[in-house]
């Protein structure tokens, strides 16, 4: 049971909670480590023809080491092993937008992508926008604040994230284009038309940088 | 002119470049050493009863630390202070029941080492439940034979109380608006739900709605309890209700056979109402409007769905609590918090420096806050409840659904001659909330009727708890009224803008129920 479910395959009639309660019975240890998941086997090496646990992610610029499950999401390893809680759970179901960040320049919901997929990717965060040096606010952050975009904020890491990597395909879009662009982000506090202006202007930002 | 700091200039707020950094922390972004997580056990049953319990399966998976159930909650006394004067009501949230009132309520949860553990323990509870009657539709609920939401009845309202006004309309509408059933401020209503002015010091509706509005027409210290036209005691100070008039009660409320019989298909039945007030004689007025528009809305109860949901995250230290949560307000956060743990309130630290949206749900913070306070001091580690977008879906609050009817008569010059409104609250199992009667008020001042009376009901329903939402009672009210002036409009053959320039109100203008003094508001 153990070596089956640390296999990379995935049964065929895998549901969510199944998935979750076979790992879970495989009957791993916790470690300190643990947090949100169950942490490694015991003696802390992986089991003969395991999948290896620990995974080397790059995340803005950084290359970090992280002990993930099969099963753990970008969005959970970012926010509960990795330090980076500007990336939001919304819905943990791809509906939201709030968990979006950039894979290879590509927005993605990160509560959708399992954290293993991102090996060998250029994991950006809300974080990784701003220079490190300087602390500098990149184009889109810049334009949020210059036109006071967003209420509560819960959705803007997303709607920043999703419309950096829109504005690198098209960076010169209209507001209609730009607003397709981060269709797939939702605001409860229904600010989309002022979010729309601090997009706008932050691709007129980038254009001029 | 004086020398303004920020008006007249560009300044940046001070939450947004650490909220475009992702630099803000909102309550799941906080980590504490050692901390475990939360996972609730909800009833998946509209009305329900626990028969059967057993969590020594989910005790004994490793990794489990403490098991909150209803019984480890305070306050469940009947007659027990829970502080600031607020008596606890055997009929109040709790946050965790063995009485689930609708499906999703929590009965139960689990603090382990990690969220699948967690989640795989609520799989190994052996619980069993006890189907009750139940109702989702407050029509349903008011056929004669038709369900009761909960054990005592289907309907808040207020015994009635001899008027102590002068004789008159005044008194008699004061009588029967001392008959509120917005539960506001009372002694027997639970501090959930705020909205409805449980909690102290709850601030006025959000929303901007009739806000001040004081139809509390009964004198004797209802002006205390009610203004439920805001659909909370307009920024009452703290403390409940004094001694006035009596509390709102769950009575049974049934219409009969030939009320149903007597609305045509589409209308909504005329049967008794528990509230009632009438400025001018709306009778005359109808019989000699130039149109009459006789029409039945339903508006739904909304979730208030903000994208942050009531995630909370507890730990003690010397006996204080910690608590991290999402809140609308953290001062009144604090003293709810208090109660709903059964502690003083200098005993509680409440940190919430962003929140990701409440729209009147988080009013006082979250009663679901209680959980993870009560489950950390029981394991003795902090707690971590991430909320999930399906537990947000259940007791995230919504706003009470209105079913209304409403005859309007017009001159053919446009103006709104009358307006009989009647409307029927899905109130959920829960306080009175007040957004019946808010919807009258708020009627009364945008449209400006030459006459008006409102009569009301707060039916109870297995539905989720429901609280005041963005322009409580207004934002039903005018959704009610917006398509009879359109639909007049037409049939005056009158633009649509012109129509409502006609009703619409200017300067100090009068609304609502005439008060004690013989004005309105």
């Amino acid at each position: 049971m153990e070596d089956k479910m640390m296999s990379e395959e995935v049964p065929q009639s895998a549901s969510r909670r199944n998935f979750i309660k076979g790992v879970v019975a495989a009957g791993a240890v916790a470690s300190s480590s643990a947090y949100l998941f169950r942490g490694s086997t015991v003696h802390g090496q992986p089991a003969a023809g395991a999948v290896e646990r620990l995974i080397t992610l790059n995340v803005n610029g950084q290359d970090r080491r992280v002990d993930v499950m099969p099963q753990d999401t970008l969005a959970m390893t970012l926010r509960y092993k990795l330090g980076l809680t500007g990336t939001k759970i919304g819905c943990d179901r791809a509906e939201c937008g709030a968990c979006t960040v950039l894979i290879d320049d590509v927005p993605h919901y990160s509560c959708s992508y399992l954290a293993h997929r991102a090996r060998g990717k250029k994991i950006v965060t809300i974080e990784g926008l701003a220079d490190p040096a300087t602390g500098k606010l990149s184009a889109v952050q810049q334009g949020v604040i210059d036109e006071q975009g967003f209420q509560c904020a819960f959705c803007m890491p997303g709607f920043v994230m999703a419309a950096t990597g829109y504005l690198k395909t098209n960076p010169n879009p209209s507001r209609q284009e730009l607003a397709h662009g981060v269709s797939g982000n939702l605001c409860r506090c229904q600010d989309y038309d002022k979010i729309l202006t601090a997009l706008m202007r932050g691709a007129e930002h980038m254009r001029n940088a | 002119m004086a020398d303004n700091k920020l008006i007249g200039h560009n300044y940046t707020t001070p939450d947004l470049v650490a909220k475009v950094t992702g630099k803000a922390k909102y309550a799941e972004d906080y980590r504490v050493e050692g901390m475990l997580f939360a996972k609730l056990l909800v009833s998946p049953m509209p009305h329900a009863r626990v028969k059967r319990l057993d969590t020594s399966a989910a005790l004994a998976l490793p990794g489990v630390k403490a098991i909150l159930t209803a019984d480890d909650m305070p306050g469940a006394a009947v007659g027990a202070t829970l502080g600031e004067n607020v008596q606890a009501s055997a009929q109040a949230e709790r946050g965790l029941t063995n009485e689930p009132l609708y499906q999703g309520e929590p009965v139960l949860a689990v603090a382990a080492v990690d969220e699948a553990t967690a989640a795989e323990a609520i799989e190994k509870i052996d619980i069993e439940f006890e189907l009750l009657p139940f109702v989702v539709d407050p029509i349903e609920s008011l056929r004669p034979n038709g369900p009761n939401a909960r054990a005592q009845g289907n309907v808040w309202m207020r015994p009635t109380t001899p008027p102590a006004a002068p004789a008159g309309r005044a008194a008699g509408a004061a009588a029967g608006g001392a008959a509120t059933a917005a539960g506001a401020a009372t002694a027997g209503a639970s501090p959930a739900g705020a909205s409805t002015g449980a909690a102290p010091g709850t601030p006025a509706a959000r929303g901007g709605d009739a806000g001040r509005a004081n139809t509390a027409a009964g004198a004797p210290a209802a002006g205390a309890a009610a203004a439920p036209a805001a659909g909370a005691p307009a920024g009452r100070g703290r403390g409940g209700a004094p001694a006035g008039p009596p509390p709102p009660q769950i009575a049974v409320w049934k219409w009969t056979n030939e009320d149903f019989a007597a609305a045509k298909d589409g209308e909504m039945p005329l049967g008794k109402f528990t509230d009632e007030w009438m400025v001018g004689n709306v009778e005359e007025a109808l019989k000699k409007s130039d149109l009459v528009l006789d029409e039945t809305f339903s508006t739904q109860s909304t979730g208030h769905q903000p994208l942050e949901t009531r995630t909370a995250m507890a730990y003690w230290q010397n006996g204080k609590l910690f608590l991290h949560g999402s809140t609308q307000s953290t001062v009144q956060t604090v003293a709810s918090v208090a109660r709903w743990t059964g502690i003083t309130a200098d005993k509680v630290h409440i940190i919430s420096e962003y929140t990701g949206g409440g729209f009147g749900s988080k009013i006082p913070g979250a009663i679901s806050m209680a959980i993870p306070a009560l489950l950390s001091r029981k394991a003795n580690a902090p707690v971590m409840m991430r909320i999930t977008r399906e537990d947000e879906h259940f007791i995230g609050r919504a706003r009470p659904g209105i079913l209304a009817r409403v005859k309007a008569g017009f001159r053919k010059d446009g103006r709104i001659t009358a307006i009989d409104m009647y409307t029927v609250m899905d109130n959920g199992p829960y306080d009175g909330q007040g957004d019946g009667r808010s919807a009258g008020t708020t009627v009364s001042l945008a449209y400006q009727p030459e006459t008006m009376r409102w009569r009301g009901l707060t039916v109870l329903t297995n539905t989720p708890p429901k609280v005041s939402q963005r322009a409580p009672g207004g934002a039903q009210g005018v959704a009610i009224m917006e398509p009879i002036l359109s639909k007049a409009a037409k049939k005056l053959g009158i633009d649509q803008v012109e129509l409502r320039k006609i009703n619409a109100p200017a300067g100090k203008a009068p609304f609502g129920p005439t008060l004690p003094n013989g004005r309105q508001n």
